[in-house]
């Protein structure tokens, strides 16, 4: 295709011919910056419309003490949220493989039942050894 | 047609080099003390966007705060590849609002100016709203808008997103973006008497 062949004027002749939903997006664009722009009579509506929504929904600041909270919450070096998202990480991960789970099932019940006996062996050693002082019974 | 659509098209590497979030993203990425630089940038708009759908002043808080915590565990994988940073916040935004909707139990209740004046209570009332019986009708009628409409003229009007970052949000192209747009403003006009 050489450069003097049709597409330049295809182009330049593409321009007016957008959709209305380009033209009043573009309009929109100004009623956004404060402008209110000239357009074709059947977008005129549309735009007002648009005026009037601009200065309808104001932006809403969220209030000051909710935004100290949270910044202090995304600010803060690990915070609690990380500590849940973790876990729930950890727990949805276990949860996938019902192999995994059963087996940390049975590892946490083992080490809960080694722990009780555990504490039970030293408490009965710790007895043992405060009985041991005494004379034997002839 | 077959041919590509025009969101692709122009969705060039280049087009996310316009995204003026990008050094703070990028410094946030490295040092998780700087998101808060884009944190105080966003944040009134974020409670905004939830407050005007979930008309609650205490939902929009919860569904804020999930925002940014969400934000702030997913931005090291921000990439930039087309989508601003902005867009990218909204989606979140727009999925943690729509969780929020589903999960209520009760039917979502019309904005009022009296949960615009609950909304930050200490704002400066009169900043917020300048003719409240407007302020009322127009809030009718975008309340009555199909949930799409509704939701491209919040990203539109209440936090300045452009149709092709509604179309990021939103998960559509950027002409269908417009199409929503064009087809919300002509909703509002017939029902307000443009």
């Amino acid at each position: 295709m050489s450069p003097s062949s049709p597409p330049r004027t295809t182009r330049e002749t593409t321009l007016p011919t957008r959709t209305p939903a380009e033209r009043l997006d573009a309009a929109v664009d100004e009623v956004l910056a404060g402008h209110h722009p000239p357009v074709s009579p059947e977008l005129a509506p549309l735009v007002d419309a648009a005026s009037l929504l601009r200065s309808a929904l104001p932006p809403l600041p969220a209030g000051t003490r909710f935004e100290a909270r949270l910044a202090s919450r995304l600010t803060a070096p690990r915070s609690v949220a990380h500590v849940v998202s973790a876990v729930s990480d950890a727990t949805r991960r276990e949860l996938r493989h019902p192999a995994r789970l059963l087996i940390t099932g049975a590892l946490s019940s083992a080490a809960v039942g080694l722990g009780f006996t555990v504490v039970a062996i030293r408490r009965l050693a710790r007895r043992h050894a405060e009985a041991g002082p005494r004379p034997a019974h002839r | 047609m077959t041919g590509p659509r025009p969101q692709r098209a122009s969705r060039a590497p280049g087009a996310s080099a316009v995204d003026p979030d990008l050094p703070d993203v990028r410094a946030a990425q490295s040092d998780r003390a700087a998101f808060e630089v884009l944190y105080r940038r966003y944040l009134d708009r974020v409670y905004g966007y939830a407050f005007y759908q979930l008309s609650d002043h205490h939902d929009a808080e919860d569904a804020t705060e999930r925002t940014f915590l969400a934000a702030l565990r997913a931005l090291p994988t921000f990439r930039d590849e087309g989508a601003t940073f902005r867009a990218w916040l909204f989606r979140i935004a727009h999925n943690t609002i729509a969780n929020a909707l589903r999960s209520r139990s009760r039917r979502r209740t019309e904005p009022l100016p009296e949960n615009l004046e609950r909304a930050a209570p200490d704002a400066d009332p009169a900043r917020l709203v300048a003719d409240a019986e407007e302020y009322r009708r127009v809030l009718r009628a975008v309340a009555e808008l199909p949930d799409d409409r509704r939701q491209v003229v919040l990203l539109r009007f209440v936090d300045g997103l452009t149709s092709r970052e509604i179309g990021q949000v939103m998960d559509r192209s950027e002409g269908a973006a417009r199409v929503l747009l064009h087809r919300a403003l002509r909703d509002l006009a017939e029902t307000l008497g443009r």
